[in-house]
């Protein structure tokens, strides 16, 4: 292959890169550094095997996203009201908005908690923080935010460092990787669905379809965009080993016991060294950063596709104001309640994981049923085999999710 | 757009009982054709889908109603279902537009229908007036018709917007009365503006080269490039000899260099591909 041959690809693929890694990379919030952390801090090794499946699943359907956005030109909300009508698509952009505030919470106390780790207050930092989300889709173009937002994301380098700097059982670790095995116990499963629930999150999903529509990706791009999916959704899963090999070999080989992501940080200074811990927080800190400007563009995307006020980040105020409301409120609302004295976090991340769990099943269905369907994906509609794997993985989350229901209530 | 009186909403028309001459009912009513290349007829509904509970579906034409009240549709004599096949012309209200995104080529914006506004004539037919857009006629259909507004509110016309559905774009694009075929320069670039590339590319081609040559430079560069781009070679380089020669040299080099790493607009809506052509029962 001749050097301007490779340059050409290496630019095609370029312009396309971008919805795979941020969708990817954005599940990676302090919700899943949380449930990594909570899963090698406890578990150890022996249940990095979720990850690997969690990071098929998300190959799954973040391409099956990809595909449905590049091949419709719809985003997943819009389409859902056009395939099943206004009331199901009414009640699934309702349960939609109502968990993105509650994960838009979670990556506001991120932040909080990250920079309470280097003694700055949540009252400057949260504040901060949401006035710098906002003006960045407010005040840059498409192409400059996805540039700034991609840029971020090399902040999740630091989990990797972190995790090298712990000096983990490597052999252990590619054990646990691909050897399933788990202690039966209600625990367990609920961190196995968490991990799945996390890395599979429902706004993930939906962000995935509208910015491949909002980059105006085409069928020609399919191919590269599959390779971007791929790319995202395998960095989501070494940063997930990272963070869990990171705890493993440390907070679980000493038997410490953690219940958040900062507390990971704080523990592994000694044991890991300064420097690993500090990495830590500060990978807190880009994560969130990074889930706190993507969730409420995702909820903007999906709230303009559902009012039928179609809007891109391009799109000047005036002429889409539904878009960027919806944006403003939504990241006002997620720092507001971190902000607010006595306001029960812990309570509202918890349902909030638990409604992203619960909405992920339907959203499934509906995308397995769109993608199938032949009016809307014509000749790259989902074949039996597609609709057997896409079924099978749909089946594991039901399954994960019913047995979350019985475990919570036992 | 306001038609306080008289109007009909497809989705209010949409699952009502039609019934036969004896009063019996025969089905539910579960979409409405019109075809577009009618010439004065183009507004008016063509034929009828009724989806019967343990029988194949019945499609009808429009004057195998006897009698049409709204919340009373009776049928006339000797019901035979007439063939399933659409015509080239023919889009189904319910498939083809209802909650899919239009292009209003007037108001020049992309909007997703809520509902198709139709009324009576004084012949006994049934005439498209439009599509409702906007959140309010969501509302309506979801429940809570108070806070909503009344029907024809936003109302974009029918001969003034231009379908993204797979069919309804393919059918305007072979009609020569639709809205499409009517624009200027500039609001040709306005509409290739906001549908998808391959879309525009497709409107670019149905005009001649110098309405698609001042379309391209009324556009926004970046979007003039992805729509050239978009296109055949020989037809692309048809365009571009259209322009004075100075803006053709500049197009040229333009085309000519690689594609810019970041530099894709255009698209904002995206046409449903390939949809087969048969008549069936809608989806909602």
């Amino acid at each position: 292959m001749s050097r301007s041959t490779r340059h050409a690809r290496l630019a095609a693929l370029l312009a396309v890169v971008g919805p795979g890694l941020l969708a990817g990379l954005s599940d990676d919030d302090p919700a899943g550094i949380t449930t990594y952390s909570v899963l090698g801090a406890d578990y150890g090794y022996q249940l990095l095997w979720v990850l690997l499946l969690s990071t098929v699943a998300l190959v799954i359907f973040h391409g099956l996203a990809a595909r449905m956005g590049v091949v419709t030109g719809q985003g997943l909300i819009g389409l859902v009201r056009q395939r099943y009508g206004v009331r199901v698509g009414g009640a699934v952009l309702t349960a939609l908005v109502v968990a993105n505030i509650g994960t838009t919470c979670a990556e506001f106390a991120g932040i909080a908690a990250g920079f309470e780790l280097f003694g700055i207050s949540r009252y400057i930092s949260v504040p901060a923080a949401a006035a710098i989300v906002s003006l960045l889709v407010l005040r840059g173009n498409f192409h400059r935010v996805e540039r700034l937002l991609l840029l971020v994301s090399t902040v999740f380098l630091a989990y990797i460092v972190s995790g090298f700097m712990a000096r983990p059982d490597w052999g252990a670790a590619l054990r646990g990787t691909v050897v399933p095995s788990m202690p039966m116990t209600g625990e367990a499963l609920a961190i196995v669905t968490a991990t799945l629930g996390t890395t599979l999150a429902p706004w993930g999903l939906s962000f995935m379809q509208s910015y491949a529509v909002d980059k105006k990706l085409r069928i020609e791009d399919l191919r590269l965009e599959r390779v971007d999916v791929i790319t995202g959704a395998v960095l989501t899963g070494v940063i997930g080993f990272f963070v869990v090999v990171a705890c493993a070999a440390t907070l679980h080989r000493d038997g410490l016991h953690i219940t958040d992501a900062a507390d990971a940080a704080v523990a592994l200074q000694p044991l890991a060294g300064t420097a690993a811990g500090t990495l830590f927080a500060v990978g807190l800190i880009g994560a969130s950063f990074l889930a706190a400007s993507i969730l409420p563009l995702s909820t903007a995307y999906s709230v303009c596709e559902y009012a039928g006020a179609e809007a891109a980040l391009d799109d000047p105020f005036r002429e889409a104001r539904t878009f960027y409301l919806t944006y403003g409120i939504i990241t006002l609302l997620g720092s507001a309640i971190v902000l607010t004295p006595d306001v029960p976090l812990v309570t509202i991340l918890v349902g909030t994981q638990v409604l992203n769990a619960v909405l992920l099943v339907p959203l499934l269905l509906a995308m397995v049923g769109l993608g199938r369907d032949r009016d809307l994906m014509g000749s790259y509609a989902t074949g039996r085999v597609g609709t057997a794997v896409y079924g099978l993985t749909t089946a594991v989350v039901v399954i994960c999710v019913i047995t979350l229901g019985v475990t919570a209530i036992i | 757009m306001r038609h306080a009186c008289r109007v009909l909403l497809l989705t209010r028309l949409t699952g009502q009982d039609v019934r036969g001459p004896d009063g019996r009912v025969i089905g539910r009513l579960a979409d409405l054709t019109v075809r577009l290349n009618r010439g004065p007829e183009s507004h008016l509904v063509e034929r009828l889908v009724i989806t019967r509970r343990h029988d194949a579906e019945l499609v009808l034409p429009w004057t195998a109603m006897a009698k049409f009240h709204p919340g009373q549709m009776v049928l006339g004599a000797d019901v035979v279902s007439a063939a399933q096949e659409l015509e080239p012309d023919e889009i189904l209200l319910g498939r083809d537009v209802l909650d899919t995104q239009i292009v209003d080529v007037v108001g020049q914006r992309l909007a997703r229908v809520a509902d198709v506004v139709l009324m009576p004539t004084a012949t006994g037919r049934l005439e498209v007036l439009g599509v409702e857009v906007g959140f309010g006629a969501v509302l309506r259909r979801l429940g809570p018709g108070r806070v909503a507004p009344a029907p024809g509110e936003d109302v974009v016309a029918w001969s003034d917007l231009h379908l993204t559905s797979d069919r309804g774009h393919r059918v305007q694009l072979a009609t020569p009365r639709a809205a499409v075929h009517r624009l200027d320069a500039t609001a040709l670039a306005a509409l290739v503006s906001r549908v998808d590339t391959d879309a525009a590319a497709e409107i670019l081609a149905a005009h001649e080269p110098q309405m698609a040559a001042e379309a391209v430079r009324a556009a926004h560069p970046d979007v003039g490039e992805r729509m050239l781009r978009a296109m055949p070679d020989a037809e692309a380089a048809r365009v571009v000899a259209a322009m004075p020669a100075e803006h053709a040299g500049r197009w040229r080099r333009r085309l000519a260099r690689a594609p810019g790493l970041f530099g894709r607009r255009v698209l904002r809506s995206r046409v449903w591909p390939r949809r087969r052509h048969l008549i069936r029962r809608g989806n909602r």
